[in-house]
């Protein structure tokens, strides 16, 4: 009898149930070992997608040692199983498929797009990276010297200065949101760092294995379910919420950079995450104030009207753990001043105005319409229907979306933004030269004194 | 504020009929004023793209005013006759849209991708800018400063900058030895009047190119584009090439080297090629591939895998109306010698012009095109770029369907002839990018990291 109860209790897990999202059939299993597994039938072209999330990503980097996440996804695809890194790159370009391995914050992703012909080597590949790794020393090596050339390459763009002091600096070095890679971070990690990472990251309870294209859903969702039925159970992954405090409200970060003829500015703070409650709201008041592009009020106000700069946008963060909520422009060094109160001015007016009734609802409408330009390709439905399963929204949240921007209302809107996309208590990050720098600090304290 | 009046150009002209190849999926139609619409349907998909390809870039500037094209790809959101300055994007956003623009050395394209069912809406606004945009000093002078912006944004990284100066000097005396950022001198001395001079020499159905591709159907769009297209009036001037550049002479300088404020220095050889259209351009593309597409490239590993001199290895081949240039590249850490990168580089070159590639190194080749294609195939924005581009360079959109036929009929004998014509060492050039610095701390570290590197690698062949 026992051996019934657990024979039934095993088939419950395994159920398999299908759902409609987006016009598409999904089929959704859960395997004993709490790994979920997803399959989309789409057969517009002989393509196919696999996609794996494993739940530890940049925030789990450990202390110091920015980039290890990023390091494991790419080395995962520089040989595994029984194929070297030259062998796995000569099958993958003989077959016209690509790899991928990329960290998000709170996971990571590794996957594989192949033709449907290649379906079966496809799953092995994915298999083979996300089960087997060899963790290729000499590989190790190459991919340290490229993680430290890109960040050479990076430091030749202010943007770049600028954006990489504001996370420790705002939430501190040691928080998850905090870390940012650098040639010091990079150098400090060992081969050991990326096994434990990986290691650590082979947690079923959070991982998820996706499949999109030109496949039977019920025969692959049983091949996924053999391949990784085996992976250990683990314990769900935690994702916080809460909002931290600014550690560097009010305050100016520099970065000097001479010889250049402009300064480039961001400002920024913590925000709300995916899964806070002002969440759309906050979305929607951010598309007015910054994040729409040329019908903004920063754009309006700093380029279309004044031609201070070529841009100016302000973003919140997609990821459920809460990131920054920033502004950013460059722009003319003699014009850092007057674009620096400008700003301030639209932002402040913003906050006591409120978006109108009309901007509210441009807004809305634009994120409805814009869903269709998101979820286009296979790729796209992939990356949004591994967040909402990851963040527990169920893949139905590919319908709900549409819904929650409606239901945002004018009021709503305006009460996010006065949470939270307030000039006050704003970091200042510049990259500019010494003296346009040394300029700004007065013009940021007259600011904040109202002046 | 001078208001270009819309022409009408009396009852639109019957539409010339379509062509579509064997297989092809896209059709073609010429409307009376010239306008020439090709569309690509794309059944099933929830988006549609419009795209409105000039014929005119940087390439039709000369001395005095370069820079126009792209200050007026700007001002072409300023307004026109019946919608205002910024009113084209919000329009496209309202309804969930995005629009965009972008000026190259033959091109300047004005692109926007939004829900299916809102297809009428870009006809009516890109129709009306064509031929009744709005142009004042005032508008002029803030979106001047907007460019200038953008002009010291891409001065103020070393990598551009080294780009403007490599063109520079790689076409001395022709259009493309300036990009579509123009010059700043110029910039600041434009006119009004050079700006009506140019909007109405080249912004006219007869020198554009209107790309659909999407859920529509070509009668649909026919019939959209003969209401909102049908009535404008061509342009009197034929946007025509005035200047040739000789492939025959020999580069006048054989070696570019610029000390920049930068951290990761990059050496290229690169060599001038044939004009888009040329026969030759696909056996060259497939070379490309060949040497740097993906891990398994011939570049990749031997420059970074093998060697371990670099840490990217790169090819190109830029593609223009008058001639373009291939181009193979490796970045590397400063603690390498620039010269190793160059002769590394020069090896893989001089190893295919003498014993060319192997067949399965061209099947392989194909095999990631017809994949491209698959993939690419998915997004309707690639799909209209791809036809555009291929209709604005090549002269014949149906290139781009045709591209896996065209490397499949290609022999190895081929590509090896392309690379014994084109990259021969007195067609070389060499350009360089390097810090205006040397760290020798940073030299002695990677010395003797390869040293470890090189135990590591013996210990693993020995230990196996």
């Amino acid at each position: 009898m026992r051996y019934s109860y657990f024979f039934a209790f095993v088939q419950f897990l395994c159920w398999g149930f299908t759902v409609s999202v987006a016009n598409a059939d999904v089929l959704q299993k859960t395997l004993p070992n709490r790994m979920r597994v997803v399959v989309v039938e789409d057969h517009a072209a002989p393509a196919v997608f696999i996609r794996v999330l494993l739940p530890l990503g940049e925030n789990d980097d450990p202390a110091g040692r920015a980039g290890v996440s990023d390091l494991t996804a790419e080395l995962v695809q520089k040989g595994a199983g029984g194929r070297s890194a030259a062998e796995m790159a000569e099958l993958v370009d003989w077959m016209g498929a690509g790899l991928l391995g990329y960290s998000e914050a709170e996971y990571t992703v590794i996957g594989c797009d192949v033709l449907a012909e290649h379906l079966d080597a496809g799953l092995e590949l994915a298999r083979d990276m996300v089960t087997a790794p060899r963790l290729d020393a000499g590989e190790f090596s190459i991919l340290k010297d490229q993680a430290v050339a890109s960040i050479k390459a990076r430091r030749s763009d202010p943007s770049y200065l600028a954006a990489v002091q504001l996370p420790p600096a705002v939430f501190g070095p040691e928080a998850p949101q905090g870390k940012v890679k650098t040639e010091e971070s990079l150098g400090d990690i060992t081969l050991e760092d990326v096994a434990a990472f990986h290691r650590h990251s082979l947690n079923a309870s959070g991982a998820i294995a996706l499949v999109i294209g030109d496949v039977d859903a019920e025969a692959l969702a049983d091949k996924l379910a053999a391949v990784f039925g085996k992976l250990p159970a683990g314990e769900p992954p935690h994702i916080p919420t809460a909002i931290p405090a600014n550690r560097a409200g009010g305050r100016m970060l520099q970065s000097p950079k001479e010889s250049i003829s402009q300064t480039t500015a961001i400002l920024g703070k913590p925000g709300p995450g995916r899964l806070d409650p002002d969440y759309f709201p906050a979305l929607v008041a951010n598309y007015v104030l910054g994040g729409g592009g040329f019908v903004s009020r920063l754009m309006a106000a700093l380029r279309s009207q004044e031609g201070k700069t070529y841009g100016i946008r302000s973003s919140i963060s997609g990821s459920a753990t809460p990131d920054l909520f920033t502004v950013k422009f460059t722009t003319r060094n003699e014009e850092l001043a007057g674009s620096l109160r400008l700003t301030f001015d639209v932002m402040r007016r913003f906050i006591a105005e409120g978006p109108t009734d009309t901007e509210v609802s441009e807004a809305k409408e634009f994120f409805k319409g814009y869903y269709f330009l998101q979820t286009e390709t296979p790729s796209q439905r992939a990356s949004k229907m591994l967040a909402h399963l990851f963040y527990g929204l169920g893949i139905e949240e590919m319908d709900r979306y549409p819904g929650r921007i409606d239901a945002v209302t004018q009021k709503a809107a305006h009460d996010a933004a006065k949470r939270h996309l307030s000039p006050d208590g704003l970091t200042v990050s510049l990259c500019g030269p010494s003296d346009v720098l040394q300029n700004a600090a007065p013009v940021l304290d007259g600011i904040a004194k109202g002046r | 504020m001078i208001c270009l009046t819309c022409q009408s150009y009396g009852p639109a002209a019957a539409a010339k009929s379509g062509a579509r190849a064997d297989g092809a999926l896209a059709e073609s139609f010429t409307l009376g004023n010239g306008l020439k619409v090709i569309v690509r349907p794309k059944a099933g998909s929830p988006v549609v793209t419009v795209q409105v390809w000039y014929r005119v870039g940087s390439y039709h500037e000369r001395v005095g005013i370069r820079g126009i094209a792209h200050l007026f790809e700007h001002m072409m959101f300023r307004g026109s006759e019946h919608f205002g300055p910024e009113e084209h994007s919000r329009l496209i956003q309202n309804v969930g849209g995005y629009d965009n623009a972008f000026t190259a050395e033959d091109m300047t394209v004005y692109h926007q991708t939004l829900p299916a069912r809102h297809l009428e809406l870009p006809f009516k606004l890109e129709a009306d800018r064509m031929r009744s945009l709005k142009l004042d000093s005032a508008i002029l002078n803030t979106e001047r400063e907007v460019v200038k912006e953008e002009f010291h944004q891409s001065l103020n990284n070393p990598f551009s900058r080294a780009y403007l100066e490599f063109r520079r000097r790689l076409f001395p005396g022709h259009p493309y030895a300036w990009t579509p950022l123009g010059d700043l001198e110029d910039l600041n001395q434009i006119s009004v009047q050079d700006c009506l001079d140019f909007y109405n020499a080249h912004y006219a159905p007869n020198h554009a190119v209107l790309v659909v591709s999407g859920n529509v159907k070509a009668a649909e769009v026919r019939s959209l584009a003969e209401k909102y297209f049908g009535p404008l009036k061509p342009s009197g001037s034929d946007g025509s090439y005035g200047q040739a550049f000789d492939l025959s002479t020999p580069p006048a300088e054989k070696r570019i080297a610029l000390r920049l404020d930068l951290e990761l220095p990059v050496v290229t050889l690169a060599y001038h090629i044939p004009p888009a259209a040329h026969e030759d351009i696909p056996a060259l593309e497939v070379l490309t591939a060949i040497l740097s597409d993906g891990e398994s490239s011939r570049l990749y590993r031997s420059m970074v895998r093998e060697s371990k001199l670099a840490v990217h290895a790169m090819g190109s081949t830029i593609l223009q109306k008058d001639p373009g240039l291939y181009g193979v590249g490796a970045a590397f850490l400063p603690n390498r010698d620039a010269g190793e990168i160059e002769a590394g580089l020069r090896r893989e070159i001089r190893r295919v012009r003498d014993d060319g590639v192997t067949r399965r190194e061209l099947e392989k080749a194909v095999n990631q095109a017809l994949a491209e294609e698959v993939f690419g195939g998915y997004s309707v924005d690639h799909l209209a770029h791809g036809m555009g581009e291929s209709e604005i360079l090549e002269g014949d959109y149906r290139r781009f369907e045709t591209v896996v036929r065209r490397y499949r009929s290609l022999t190895p004998e081929q590509i090896r002839d392309v690379a014994v014509k084109y990259l021969t060492e007195d067609r070389e050039i060499v350009l360089i990018a390097e810090p205006l610095q040397t760290n020798w701390l940073y030299y002695a570290a990677g010395w003797a990291k390869s040293i470890a590197d090189a135990v590591r690698d013996w210990a693993a062949r020995i230990f196996k």
